[in-house]
């Protein structure tokens, strides 16, 4: 075995080299990059077009957590699109953007870049309609929903609960918008373009929004696979109930029993969720501030093994209520949204939460507007049945 | 066989380049890389060399610096270790990045892999096609009318 298997060494030429490796290299390009890169070559443009390319660039967007922060007002139908980062306008989408949307039309999930637009009130028998765009390339489609299929009406169902959300089935790469309604769980596949239902909800209190007293139809968040919603009674919420869409198995997980407003907020595939609240400190220097609180769900089930706590931290120089957008640097620095006391404004901000410190400008908006963080992605609408 | 180290925990290999340099490296160090270790499994002696066919010396030491470093990774964070690899990629000319890229990809190293393709990307960022082009020795092959209608088909559309 001694024989040596040297290869000779050719001199590779650069473009050889990166023939075999531009896409994986493309693939790590942030959008407004990737518009000029479309010029440089044939095999460029073609790469930077594939429908694989999509696929490999939303990987690498999700595992650098690439998040853009969508504002949408509902009454203007208007979008623009910041980079979470920095808080200024995406490069690649430097206007805001009218969406041709129906009146009424509300985000009512994201998912791989996309965001599934549609009424919030969804009943039985009648035909809805659902857009689906990509607020980076502006790419959307309209998607024709059937009407969801009367079933005999469960007589038994005093829990009136109502939910839905918008995901993506990995293993199939099937994006499907979930509707919970009078106990009933149906699926949408928009690969299949028709309704499923998959089973009666299980959990023995109704779905809820924090902070509403009245049942309304709650908007799921979507992780890996699943979609996560709160229950409780009362206008208190007890935990989170998930769906996870490859075996279509429900689950209850209790939240810690902890005051301030809950928030879920994915990050890497895991739910976490983000207690804030505004408390006051009596005593010698009575004092304001914002405490935030950071759980994540390490799985199913009870809430004693399921739940890790990761930050427990207190802002004294927040003096509004605020909840959290986002997460970047693994969990290290979150994006909060301060809603001031008057109610005009809406304020951005990242705080880092080793630090406690302001680390970005405030973003202010109108306090008309909607936040959807969403990643930044070439998924193109149009291509989802394939 | 007795082992010629004196460290029982950690078993030494033999790293043999293309140009014939030799490498003792621990063995959670080799075991980095994909390749090698399908080529462990299937060595009955374990003391003699491994061909890494086609990574020269120079290379070569470069890809164990970065297993060294990612092998012992419980005495730096995240943070460092990323910083680590910044530095450790930025202090390659193009030439160099290649060359790792071509090791990385055969010795399968998943992680020096996409710290390469990362620093070519991040070389791309902020330059025109024309700048592309030159930095990469990339030729233009769209005829004036293809590069006209490439422009004008624009996917993303929003830039009315």
């Amino acid at each position: 075995m001694d024989e040596d298997k040297n290869i000779l060494m050719k001199k590779l030429r650069y473009d050889e080299i990166n023939a075999i490796f531009e896409t994986e290299i493309l693939s790590h390009l942030p959008l407004n990059t990737l518009k000029n890169c479309k010029y440089v070559s044939k095999s460029w443009s073609n790469i930077i077009k594939s429908q694989y390319f999509f696929r490999l660039h939303l990987q690498k967007s999700v595992l650098q957590n690439r998040l853009n922060l969508i504002l949408f007002n509902a009454t203007t139908r208007i979008i623009e699109t910041f980079e979470a980062d920095a808080l200024l306008p995406s490069h690649g989408t430097p206007k805001p953007y009218k969406v041709t949307l129906d009146q009424n039309f509300n985000i009512l999930g994201s998912c791989n870049g996309l965001l599934c637009f549609g009424f919030d009130k969804i009943h039985h028998g009648s035909e809805t309609k659902l857009i689906v765009l990509n607020p980076a390339t502006r790419v959307w489609k309209s998607v024709r929903v059937l009407p969801v299929p009367n079933q005999v009406q469960n007589l038994k169902a005093h829990i009136n609960s109502r939910g839905f959300g918008f995901t993506c089935d990995i293993k199939t790469m099937d994006y499907k918008f979930v509707l919970i309604v009078d106990r009933e769980i149906h699926v949408y596949s928009l690969k299949s373009e028709a309704w499923k239902r998959i089973g009666d909800y299980s959990c023995t209190f109704p779905l809820r929004e924090p902070q509403r007293n009245k049942c309304i139809q709650a908007k799921g968040v979507a992780t890996d696979n699943a979609l996560h919603w709160f229950y409780g009674s009362q206008g208190r919420i007890k935990g989170i109930f998930s769906l996870d869409l490859t075996d279509n198995k429900q689950y209850e997980t209790p939240i810690p029993e902890l005051y301030g407003l809950p928030k879920l907020v994915p990050l890497k595939g895991c739910l976490h969720v983000v207690f804030t609240k505004y408390v006051t400190m009596s005593g010698a220097y009575p004092a304001n501030m914002l405490e935030i609180d950071i759980w994540r769900m390490e799985k199913y089930g009870g809430w004693e093994d399921s739940w890790v706590r990761l930050f427990k931290v207190q802002f004294d120089d927040v003096i509004f209520h605020a909840t959290a957008v986002c997460f970047k640097e693994g969990g290290r620095k979150v994006l909060l949204e301060l809603h001031p006391v008057d109610m005009e404004v809406l304020r951005y901000v990242w705080y880092d939460l080793v630090t406690k410190e302001r680390v970005s400008e405030v973003l202010e908006y109108s306090a008309k507007i909607k936040a959807e963080s969403c990643f930044e992605s070439l998924i193109d609408p149009n291509f989802l049945k394939f | 066989m007795a082992s010629t180290s004196t460290s029982t925990l950690s078993r030494k290999l033999i790293l043999k380049s293309s140009d014939g340099e030799k490498f003792e490296v621990d063995e959670n160090v080799a075991m980095q890389s994909q390749t090698i270790k399908h080529m462990i499994e299937d060595l009955d002696d374990i003391n003699s060399p491994i061909p890494v066919s086609i990574v020269t010396g120079t290379i070569l030491s470069k890809v164990i610096e970065y297993c060294k470093k990612h092998a012992t990774e419980d005495s730096d964070s995240d943070e460092q270790l990323k910083q680590w690899d910044k530095e450790y990629a930025n202090n390659m000319d193009l030439n160099t990045l290649y060359y790792l890229l071509l090791a990385a990809n055969y010795m399968e190293i998943k992680g020096l892999l996409e710290l390469i393709t990362q620093c070519v990307a991040d070389m791309i960022k902020g330059k025109s096609p024309e700048e592309i082009r030159a930095h990469f020795n990339i030729k233009n092959d769209f005829t004036p009318q293809e590069e006209a209608n490439i422009r004008n088909e624009n996917p993303w559309a929003f830039e009315n």
